[in-house]
This record gives C-alpha cells, structure tokens and sequence, in this order.
C-alpha cells in the first residue's frame, strides 16, 4: 500500500498548522503583553 | 474564612492549565484517532469541534472556576451551590470530584509506565528485543497481564513507588510552590522534547533507500491526506467531537479547580483560548508528527494501520521501543519521547487531585498537608486494584464510567447550570469581567444553545452506541466479568463517600455559606 502525499493532504496540513500556530502565538503574545496578575 | 492560596504569575497559571490539558493523549490518541477517520478530512468535524465545543466549554469552565473561588470554593460540588441555590446543585459536583479522582487513580499507574520505559530506553534494557510481538510481550510482562521478560510486578511497583511519591511531593508543596513550579520547567520541557523529536523524525527521512515508500513524508500523508468520502460518516464526526473533548480536559473539573485560585477580577477570556490553543499545538503539529510518521517510515503503511487499530499504547509503547533501537542514539531518543510522555502525565495527575484537596481542605477545615496526605492513603489503597486486576480489564472500565462517559454528562450538567440556571446574562457578565480580548457576541448564542445540543447529541449516540453495550457487558470475557463488577463497586462506593462528605461538609459550613451568598448578591 503506498500513500503519498497530495495537494489537498498538504494544504490541510499546511492550514491546520498554520491556524493553531497563529492562535499560540497571538494568545501567547497577548498574556504576555498583559500580565496582569504579575504587575500586581 | 481563611485566605486561600493563589498563583504567583499569570503565565505559570496557563503553563499549569496547559499542563492539565496536555496529556498522553496529545501524542498517542490524537494521531491514531485522525489516521482512523477519513485523513486530513478529520480535521474538517475537529476543527468545527473545537470552536462549537471546545473553546465555549473552556470558557465556561474557567469562568464557573473563578466564580466558585469567590466563594472559596475549590471543587464542583461548592461552584455548582454558588450558581445554583437549590440542594440538588452540590450533589452534581459530586459527578465531578468522582471524576477527577477516580482518573487520578487509574493515570497514576499508566503515568508510572512512562517512567519506566524512559529507564529502560536510557539503559537499553529492551534493547534485543527487537520485534513487534517482543515488545508486546515485553510491555504486557512488565504490567503483569502475562509471564515474559519481567516475572513479576516488582519493577512496575518500583516505578509506580516513585511516580506517587513525586505527585504528592509537588501536590504537598502546594499551587505555587509545586504545580506552577512543574509546569514552569515541565510546559517548556513538552515542547523542547516535541519539537526536537519532531526535527529528528523529519531528518530520518527514508530509513532503508531500498524501500523508498516507506518514509516519513508518506507517515505524514497516511495522517493528512484526506478521505473526503468519511466526511459524511457522523462516526468520524463524534470521534472528531471526542478527541476534541478529551484533549483539553473538560469536563473533569480539573480547570474549574485552578481557575479557583484566581481573583474576581482577573482575566478569564484570553487565558482560556491560550490555554486551549496551546494544547492544539502540542497536538495537531507535534503530536501528529512524531508518532505515526516514525512508525510508517521503519513499517509500511500495512503494518502501521494494525499498529493503530492495537491502540495507543500499541504505538506509544511497543512500536517506538522497536524503532528506538534501529536509529542512531536510540536510547537517548527513546528516554526523551517517554519523559516527554512522564511530563505530560505528571503535569495532568497532579491536576486531577487538586479538587478533592481542595474539598477537604474548605470543607472540613483541615491543613493541606492532612489533606494531601490522607488523599495519598485513599490512592494507595486504590491503585492496589488497578496494578494487580489490570489485565482482567479493571482500569479500562474505570477509564471508559469515568474518563470517558461521565465526563460528556459533567459538561452537560455544568453548561445547562452555567447558561439556563444561572442565566446566559449573568454568565456572559461573568465571562466578559476582566476580559483582555474581545469575545463576539455570537459566543452567546453558541455556549447557551449549540454546545449544549452538541453534547446531548453525543452523550445520546455514546449511550446507545457503547454505553448500553459496557453495561451489559457485552463480549467480554467471563473470567474477567467478576474483576468488571468489582471496578464498578468500588467506583461506586467511592461516588456514595463523595455524596456522604459533600452533606457532612454542608452541614459544618451552612451559614458561614449563607452569609457569603448574601453578601455577593
């Protein structure tokens, strides 16, 4: 059984990775950004 | 009342919450789930899962978190009474201290496994026992299920020795001593391993140029490429629905528990997507690229589809340890994939004690110390059945009552109380205080009719589709059928004493409770 890789299974890869990374990375930035607890 | 404890930083209480929501299943369950459902057209029902159910559930358990810490309360059964005035409200909090604690017990022990095995790869103990078949019989004499490399449960006792020795170290030191100390070292640790791992996978490319197919590029395709045809299988979609549900750790009362810790006034909207997209990181782009990709590059695309149909442990355990000992510094690969599983399990079990601490501690006014240590004897006590009646099915029916159906119903319950009882209003109110990010207001409507329809439509197909099944018992077998009851008493006991304390615990604080909702209203 072979199962190479498609232009579709690439651009799901590529989209799913990419929405989670931007979700991080703007959540991540934003706490860091806004540290509340720790400017108390 | 006494002055509870708090976190020390905003970002080491996500790193813990993160820590809670990142577990074994991140790395094991995730990438066997999508590769058995339709491909990368998995991802279509997971991704709409995410944002129906996951995120509003995040949301809303963070905000009942906060809520109930008001009242200091630090477990469902008090955050449940501080939304909901009626008698009824506390005794559905006990669905959630069970929950958190009989998972506790079971995850302790598979929690021990990864320990071991991260021994074992650094000291090549299962090194020569290089086939499929071996390391099963390797993994299954080590857990006692039959006779093999191990003749006894010495060494899985060991590991397990040390693994509850250090859950109740860090859960005796306390939430900002021991827990948020963890996920500060343990958090960076995930995903340093993950992503290391991940490279190192990518570099292996081709293991054997004579056969060119087998590759991590095509391990890669078996995950993604999409089957569009399953896309219209509502399996795919409740299995999508579950490992969205199961990954972030809802429904365990585990968030609520942290969340507790926080003042009335901090910010509960951005934390919640921080949290839960960090778990899909770990996830979607670590998670998916280790495990099955690796197992496809050294087996084929055949033999890796009846490694996943073993089961997670199938994969995690026995075809890794295999491929550990055919790549270079295999050992030290190997001890870094299984600490990285220790990390992500220690992170998580020390979560799942902390409400019942927490109870015990507000409720019967005892030290954290009494109160972590008489958790430890009650776990002890338990865990005894798990490691000797494990191979006649005891843990697997506590994690299918426990870990895995009484959660959809606790997360019913809790988003009806969070959206009908307390008000969609007064929940949103609650929700949007000290919001640092600006949540639309479709939200509204989403947490208050369609996460609940979604999960009362998965909680029906679960019932009839496995429930009724397991509580026949139906194709088991009948040696294990007596083991099968005794999980089921002793969960049940262990149930009827949640309900006894939570009534004791109510008596002793009924005005000291009065006084305290009075004065917030």
């Amino acid at each position: 059984m072979v199962n190479q890789m498609t232009t579709l299974g690439l651009i799901f890869m590529i989209s799913a990775w990419t929405f989670v990374t931007v979700l991080t990375v703007f959540s991540v930035y934003r706490v860091f950004r806004g540290n509340k607890i720790d400017k108390k | 009342m006494s002055q509870r404890e708090s976190w020390n930083s905003r970002f080491g209480l996500i790193l813990a919450m993160a820590g809670n929501a990142i577990g074994l299943g991140n790395f094991l369950r995730f990438p066997v789930q999508a590769s058995e459902n339709g491909g990368g057209a998995f991802m279509i029902p997971y991704f709409i899962a995410f944002i129906l159910l996951a995120i509003p559930l995040m949301w809303v358990e963070w905000t009942i978190g906060r809520h109930g810490g008001k009242f200091h309360h630090g477990s469902l059964p008090g955050m449940f009474d501080a939304m909901w005035n009626h008698p009824i409200a506390k005794y559905l909090g006990a669905i959630g201290l069970f929950i958190s604690t009989i998972i506790f017990v079971y995850y302790t022990y598979i929690e021990s496994w990864t320990l071991g095995f991260a021994y074992f790869s650094l000291t090549k103990e299962f090194f020569g026992t290089n086939s499929i078949e071996g390391m099963q019989s390797f993994l299954s004499s080590y857990q006692g299920s039959s006779q093999g490399y191990f003749t006894n449960l010495e060494p899985a006792y060991f590991f397990l020795i040390i693994t509850i020795v250090l859950n109740f170290w860090l859960l005796y030191r306390g939430i900002s001593e021991g827990i948020e100390k963890l996920a500060k070292v343990a958090l960076p640790a995930i995903f340093v391993f993950g992503l290391a791992l991940m490279i190192y996978i990518f570099y292996i490319g081709t293991p054997d140029p004579s056969k060119p197919d087998q590759n991590v590029w095509n391990g890669l395709a078996f995950i993604w490429n999409p089957n569009l045809n399953e896309i219209w299988d509502s399996k795919v979609w409740l299995a999508a629905a579950g490992q969205v549900f199961f990954t972030l750790s809802v429904g365990m009362g585990t968030l609520q528990a942290y969340a507790s810790y926080l003042k009335a006034n901090d910010d509960v909207a951005l934390s919640g997507i921080a949290t839960a997209s960090l778990n899909e990181f770990a996830e979607v782009v670590i998670g998916g690229s280790i495990a099955i990709p690796i197992a496809v590059a050294f087996f084929g695309i055949s033999s890796t589809v009846a490694i996943a149909q073993g089961g997670s442990f199938n994969l995690g355990f026995v075809s890794l340890s295999v491929i550990f000992q055919r790549i270079p510094y295999g050992n030290f690969i190997g001890f870094i994939w299984f600490l990285l599983l220790f990390f992500a399990g220690i992170t998580s079990s020390v979560a799942m004690a902390q409400p019942l601490i927490s109870f015990l501690k507000e409720q019967f006014k005892i030290s954290h110390q009494k109160s972590v240590s008489i958790i430890g004897v009650g776990l002890f006590i338990c865990i005894q059945f798990v490691v000797f009646f494990l191979k006649h099915g005891f843990l697997d029916e506590m994690d299918y009552w426990a870990g895995t159906f009484s959660l959809v119903v606790i997360a019913l319950i809790e988003i009806i109380i969070f959206a009908w009882v307390f008000g969609m209003d007064n929940g949103w109110k609650e929700l949007n205080r000290g919001a640092e990010i600006h949540i639309p207001i479709i939200f509204k409507y989403i947490i208050k009719y369609i996460t609940p329809a979604y999960l009362l439509f998965i909680m029906i197909f679960w019932t009839l589709d496995d429930a009724i099944p397991t509580l026949l018992m139906e194709g088991k077998n009948p040696v294990d059928i007596p083991y099968l009851w005794g999980a089921r008493v002793m969960m049940f006991t262990i149930f009827m004493i949640m309900v006894f304390i939570i009534y004791k615990g109510w008596q002793i604080n009924k005005f000291e409770y009065e006084h305290f909702l009075k004065k917030e209203k």
